[in-house]
């Protein structure tokens, strides 16, 4: 009797679940586009990544590197539209071509970052005690030291070359991600259901990937997003001073570098990757804000 | 509201600024018409970080303490050596002793007499110090005969001696004693034409003029040296009137100068050669040949020097010994350089380029990769700070990378050994063959500078036929200035003498 009522409860209370939830990602979604400047967010980082994406289909890659000394400093026109730089190289392949390694440079520390802020996140809020004060004590002293100069001092012992930015920059974002994780999963466990799960006899690694995890997306969404900015900024930094990514390889910063001493002669040959990073920082930026908003449960209506 | 009001206040100061700043330029100006100015200010693009005279690592360091202090001798503007505090010289029949006669009643800035035991000191200093010893490798002791008398013995009979003794300043033996190694590297006292007054480290030197100058008091009264490291900014400190000249702007800015038509500007070949070296040990002879084929040196030249350097075939200008046309040459040929590399069987080849960071480096090393990689070889870029590029240099790792040498005037002997013995602390592309080695062996100690000559050639013919380096070109010595500052021209050596200059 018990076992049929179950049976006839189940997909009733499974459909309401997943009206919920369908009704929650709605919400979420017709949230942020009711966010103009997310929106407007959304659609450049969309142009951005897809002009990025779909590069080699309509510019050639050999354009990045060609060299040709008969068209040094061409301003914008026709044939050149950002102009070319002191070799003659072509600066809108560049640029274009830049996006690749700029995105994929901001994403894969995102990615690592937030994959190992997850591990010693949950670690720490769930296990607390002697693993929690040790880890936050090596965080915290982590975070003493400013970003840049930290990972700076990580590229400089390692040597230059994108996998290794890429291992800088994650080794110093590592700990914010962290943070913000372990508070999260500090304010889930003691969740009457969590209680609930436990007095059930669930596994810790149960309780682990199935309550704690899911419920700690949203907060790293926000984190993540928020910070892809300063990923892509930060990485232009590095190459500007030149750590990081080494030639031919376009990237940003290092253009940016590269157009520094012809500023005033030549002002195309920094503006065109400038622009870009301010105009993809500024698009991300946009959209975590509209993210964060639409996910904060307080702006509910 | 708050915010625009702000942003007005925000703009007005910058306004205000620069019309401050435009105001200090015409009074500067009009004073300028009225009487003649009495003070000078340099712009310096890297710092010192001693001022002892015989510690000094760069040329720009040793360039700017002639303006303190005097040595022995000098090279004049031909390269010919001409007495300073020797007033002439005797040399023994083998070549080994030097007796200097010194010039009488010289005083030092702090007004002790200039004596033997003066010149004694600086030699020994000289010998012993090792950032010398590229000037100082001959030299074995130094006698006081009398007081205005010395003999500098020789450890071997070296024909370029005098040439080089110019870097042995002299300093007051009693002023050295009476201080700590480290405060005497930031009071320098000389005989020369300035006397030192303040150094305040990063940021300037002022010096004064010495009006009891044994050669003729100077025009100029107050010398003031900036350290500006960025052209761009000394560029803007040019054109305001903050600074009156500078001769270590980018070539860039130096051809804005020129079509700015507002400063006076001058050019000349200067002596720091540059090119691309080969890690000999793992890179052979047929490769290099071929590689050398594939270098485009007026890319080189107008993309890093913007067309103002002079290409050379060789580290040496006309008229030096052992300066030679006749040599084997790379005109840049990609097709046959392919061809070469075919017939060495070293296709698909990838190589690394090691290079100290810098603007122009960053250039080098990106045209270089497009040049090679037009022949088909993949060049790994491996840019590193300073200090990682001599240690690098110290244990071979390396497939190729770049250098410059300050070439003497004067002397072929000590740059080339020096850079192309087996020996020798320069010896980047890692040479090591015996028939070379001994021809510079030989050079070094041959009196006859005929001889000298000869064998240089031979060497340079070795060397060009090998294709251990790759010769790309001196860069040109740029001078920027105030149009109203008289007696100045741009120099080679880039040892500027303040002393004649005037307004």
């Amino acid at each position: 009797m018990t076992d049929e009522k179950n049976i006839a409860a189940k997909p009733a209370e499974w459909e309401l679940e997943q009206d919920c939830i369908e009704e929650e990602r709605f919400a979420f979604f017709r949230r942020l586009c009711e966010n103009k400047t997310a929106v407007l967010g959304l659609i450049l980082l969309t142009i951005i990544v897809g002009m990025a994406l779909t590069a080699s289909l309509w510019i050639p890659q050999e354009a990045v590197t060609t060299q040709d000394i008969s068209v040094r400093f061409v301003a914008p026109c026709r044939e050149f539209l950002f102009g070319t730089d002191g070799f003659g190289r072509d600066i809108f392949a560049r640029v274009v071509y830049g996006a690749r390694v700029s995105l994929f440079i901001a994403v894969s520390t995102i990615a690592i970052s937030c994959l190992a802020g997850l591990v010693l996140g949950v670690g720490c809020g769930y296990l607390g005690g002697k693993f929690d004060a040790i880890v936050m004590r090596i965080v915290d002293v982590f975070m003493c030291l400013p970003p840049l100069l930290f990972s700076l001092s990580i590229v400089a012992a390692l040597g230059n070359g994108m996998w290794k930015l890429i291992l800088a920059v994650s080794i110093t974002m590592t700990p914010y991600f962290t943070r913000v994780i372990r508070a999260t999963v500090m304010s889930l466990t003691s969740m009457d259901y969590i209680e609930a799960a436990r007095a059930n006899g669930a596994t810790h690694m149960h309780i682990i990937l199935r309550h704690i995890i899911p419920n700690c997306l949203g907060p790293i969404i926000v984190e993540a997003t928020i910070n892809l900015s300063y990923m892509i900024m930060l990485a232009a930094s590095l190459s500007f001073i030149g750590m990081g990514v080494v030639s031919p390889t376009p990237e940003w910063g290092a253009m940016l570098s590269e157009g520094r001493e012809v500023m005033l002669d030549a002002p195309w040959v920094v503006l065109a990757p400038g622009l870009a990073i301010v105009i993809t920082a500024l698009s991300v930026n946009l959209l975590g804000d509209g993210i964060r908003d639409a996910l904060d449960p307080r702006m509910k209506r | 509201m708050k915010k625009a009001l702000a942003a007005i206040l925000t703009l007005a100061m910058l306004f205000s600024l620069a019309a401050c700043s435009s105001g200090n330029g015409s009074a500067d100006e009009g004073e300028g018409a009225t009487e003649p100015r009495n003070d000078l200010t340099v712009i310096l693009s890297s710092e010192f970080t001693t001022l002892d005279p015989q510690k000094l690592s760069a040329n720009a360091s040793i360039n700017f303490c002639s303006n303190i202090f005097d040595g022995l001798v000098a090279l004049d503007e031909e390269n010919n050596v001409v007495p300073m505090l020797a007033t002439d010289w005797e040399i023994s029949p083998d070549g080994l002793d030097y007796t200097f006669h010194l010039r009488e009643g010289v005083k030092f800035h702090n007004g002790n007499d200039l004596t033997a035991e003066d010149v004694k000191l600086s030699v020994e200093r000289f010998r012993d110090n090792e950032w010398m010893a590229f000037a100082s490798f001959a030299v074995d002791s130094c006698d006081i005969v009398d007081d205005y008398t010395v003999t500098i013995h020789l450890k071997f009979p070296y024909g370029n001696f005098l040439s080089m003794l110019w870097y042995c300043y002299i300093i007051d033996s009693d002023h050295y004693n009476s201080l700590s190694e480290e405060d005497f590297a930031r009071n320098p006292v000389g005989t020369g034409a300035y006397q030192f007054v303040e150094w305040a480290p990063a940021q300037y030197v002022t010096l004064k003029a010495n009006p009891d100058y044994w050669n003729g008091a100077p025009h100029i009264e107050n010398l003031r040296f900036n350290f500006v490291s960025d052209s761009n900014t000394a560029m803007m400190a040019l054109n305001t009137g903050e600074a009156d000249l500078s001769f270590g702007v980018t070539p860039l800015n130096y051809k804005q100068a020129v079509e700015g038509g507002k400063l006076a500007t001058d050019s000349t070949t200067g002596n720091n050669f540059y090119y691309i070296n080969f890690n000999c040990d793992r890179i052979s002879k047929e490769v290099r040949q071929a590689i050398s084929y594939a270098i485009d040196r007026e890319t080189f030249n107008v993309v890093i020097n913007e067309d103002t350097g002079y290409l050379s075939d060789i580290a040496l200008t006309e008229g030096q010994e052992g300066y030679t046309t006749d040599l084997t040459t790379y005109p840049y040929d990609p097709d046959k350089a392919m061809e070469l590399l075919e017939q060495a069987g070293a296709t698909d080849l990838s190589l690394t380029f090691y290079y100290d960071e810098s603007s122009a480096n960053t250039k080098m090393a990106q045209t270089l990769q497009s040049q090679l990689g037009a022949v088909g070889i993949e060049l790994i870029l491996e840019p590193v700070e300073s200090g990682t590029w001599w240690s690098t240099f110290g244990n071979g790792d390396y497939d190729l990378s770049r250098s410059g040498y300050p070439m003497e005037a004067a002397n072929t002997d000590s740059c080339y050994y020096d850079m192309f013995h087996s020996t020798g602390s320069f010896n980047v592309s890692r040479i090591n063959n015996p028939e070379l080695d001994a021809l510079l062996d030989e050079a070094r100690r041959e009196l006859d500078s005929e001889k000298r000559n000869e064998i240089y050639i031979q060497v340079n013919q070795i060397m060009a036929e090998e294709a251990y380096y790759i010769p790309l070109y001196f860069s040109a010595s740029l001078l920027v200035y105030n149009p109203d500052l008289q007696g100045v021209h741009a120099l080679t050596s880039q040892n500027y003498q303040y002393k004649d200059m005037h307004w």
